[in-house]
């Protein structure tokens, strides 16, 4: 079990190496000069020269691109993320500011998600045919097809401006309620997916043998749904999981715009409007490793739900 | 398709439904012109915000600027599929061709075209795409390229396992025997039995480019205004959320019936074409 998860871990590392590449380079083939918007300052149609060159030396624009690169691999080891172009706040405490907002966001949402996603999957299974699956099935396919800025928007409009119950928009630490609409906006479309895939995998699994035996041994229906079907059927929905997570990590970025949290998602679109490159290469890695970390978290959680899948 | 599974076709609801939508949203796309009453742009200040069903001469109200909300949700409908369709037809082909070169060739090709995949695979497709858009400017055209070349992906994976299983069939291993050239076998082989799955998950990226790109138009990086599309609109909407939400509610329902007809259609192919099969729904 130790040699499965080391395993893997020793494959975590060329993946987060080619993705820190992947994203330097992209980034790096930005146009404009970003020495020069800020030298410029925020004047219109004045261009302030005079501090250009001393600001390229200083954010070390001039070096080539493997120096820039190495540079920028070697901080990442020191966990220093840089500084920002925009407002010169050092980035790794941006990051540690942001990163719980975004973090408690996405934890939620995949929390109501799943919980959301398997109670409607396994009652569909159940009741297949009927129109309780009808409906589930329906809730969840509309779920996969619907822009989340879009519930994010509906649920405004009617909980927090008709109804009054919960706040619009904004953030204060610690307060929960402030994260109750964007995660439901955020985890319809997981749960839409987990349903379907739990369901699917369910009947695949019903359809075994071992359950056809366990039901002829006299075992209660109910024990052998919780026991054997379920069980086996959280393979395929754990991969799912995994797979979409991605998903749900880039729309944190839409979903906070349309509630106003501050989170790492409005400081990639901030930074992207402002052009500031070291922001956004933050934003982007740590959402991207978010996400590796989740599937690592998975692989291993195979090894412990289904002993064959240890290698 | 043969006869027997036009008629499995047809039995399946999904399938249907989902058929009838993406052809009454490509109906619409291509006679925009002539059901709109008004061309997109056109707007006159004095009607500005009118509610739906308001004013006769506007059936779904008006926009901030005057313009008729039925007819930009029309011609909206044909940057909508055009994006999602030019995007994801790029998409699949880049994908399906990384993926079948990896699968047949193997060892080296096989090594760092899987390399590159899982690599970018770690990177989520908004993610990417809404990099490149910033390396590349907001815009419609530059739309297309940023979604063209990031979601190919989960194509090339296909693809590839689906050579990789084709290529241990007895009738590949038969036209190996006789001396068939490499590329009569994949042309005549690999490539009619691979593409069915692909264009399945081909189908299905559609509707995902478009949500995708209507995420890029919220965000102002999409499609510029005055161009109707519909994440556009939306994000054009949330300044008058208060006194006019019919500006916010109605493009994400254009959106909704649009993704959900290519969810639906993509569904019914992928069981019309492994009905029995145990792959994961995604």
């Amino acid at each position: 079990m130790l040699v499965f998860i080391i395993r893997r871990l020793l494959a975590f590392i060329p993946t987060i190496i080619a993705v820190t590449l992947i994203i330097f380079v992209v980034l790096s083939l930005l146009p404009g000069d970003a020495a020069f918007v800020r030298a410029a300052g925020f004047k219109r149609g004045v261009a302030n020269t005079e501090g250009i060159e001393q600001l390229r030396e200083e954010w070390g624009l001039n070096d080539p691109a493997y120096v820039r690169y190495f540079r920028f691999v070697g901080g990442l080891l020191r966990g220093d993320l840089g500084t920002s172009y925009r407002t010169d706040e050092v980035l790794s405490e941006l990051i540690k500011e942001r990163l719980p907002v975004t973090l408690k966001l996405a934890g939620i949402s995949i929390l109501l998600a799943v919980v959301g996603g398997l109670t409607l999957g396994y009652l569909a299974a159940i009741h297949r045919g009927t129109i309780i699956d009808l409906v589930c099935m329906v809730t969840a396919i509309v779920g996969v097809s619907v822009p989340e800025f879009w519930v994010g928007l509906m649920l405004m409009l009617v909980v927090a401006v008709n109804w009054g119950l919960l706040p619009t928009s904004g953030y204060s630490a610690g307060n929960i309620l402030f994260l109750i609409l964007p995660s439901l906006a955020l985890g319809f479309r997981y749960i839409g997916l987990i349903a379907r895939v739990t369901r699917s995998s369910m009947l695949d699994v019903a359809s075994q043998d071992y359950v056809r035996t366990a039901l002829s041994k006299g075992l209660s229906l109910c024990r052998v749904r919780g026991k054997h079907i379920f069980r086996n059927a959280l393979v395929p929905i754990l991969t799912i999981v995994g797979l979409e997570s991605g998903w749900l990590f880039a729309n944190t970025v839409v979903i906070e715009e349309v509630f106003g949290l501050p989170g790492i998602g409005r400081l990639l679109v901030v930074s992207i409007l402002g052009r500031d490159i070291p922001a956004m290469q933050a934003a982007i890695l740590v959402m991207v490793f978010a996400f590796l970390i989740l599937n690592l978290a998975i692989d291993v959680g195979y090894g412990f739900l289904d002993p064959r899948i240890r290698y | 398709m043969s006869h027997k599974s036009l008629k499995r076709f047809w039995r399946k609801k999904n399938a249907v439904i989902g058929a009838t939508l993406v052809i009454l949203v490509c109906f619409i796309a291509v006679f925009a012109p002539l059901l709109s009453p008004y061309h997109y742009a056109h707007g006159d200040l004095n009607d500005a915000l009118l509610g739906i069903g308001e004013d006769s001469r506007y059936l779904l109200g008006t926009d901030h600027c005057g313009r008729d909300m039925l007819s930009r949700l029309l011609y909206g409908a044909r940057i909508s599929l055009l994006v999602g369709i030019v995007a994801q037809l790029a998409n699949t082909v880049i994908g399906g061709v990384l993926g079948i070169v990896a699968g047949f060739f193997g060892r080296v090709w096989d090594d760092v075209i899987m390399f590159v995949t899982n690599a970018t695979l770690s990177i989520p497709v908004l993610i990417f795409a809404l990099a490149l858009m910033a390396l590349l400017g907001p815009g419609l055209h530059n739309l297309f390229i940023a979604l063209g070349i990031t979601n190919w992906c989960g194509t090339c994976r296909l693809a590839r396992s689906k050579t990789l299983s084709i290529k241990e069939e007895n009738y590949v291993e038969a036209a190996k025997a006789i001396g068939c050239s490499r590329i009569r076998i994949l042309s005549k082989y690999i490539l009619p039995n691979a593409i069915a799955p692909i264009l399945v998950i081909g189908t299905l990226g559609i509707g995902d480019a478009i949500l995708i790109a209507a995420s890029l138009g919220f965000l102002g990086l999409g499609a510029q205004p005055p161009l109707p599309e519909w994440g556009t609109m939306l994000n054009a909407g949330r300044n008058y959320f208060y006194n006019a939400p019919w500006l916010s509610v109605l493009p994400g329902i254009a959106i909704l019936i649009t993704v959900l007809g290519f969810n639906l259609l993509g569904d019914g192919l992928r069981d019309l074409i492994d009905p029995n099969t145990k792959t994961l729904k995604k």
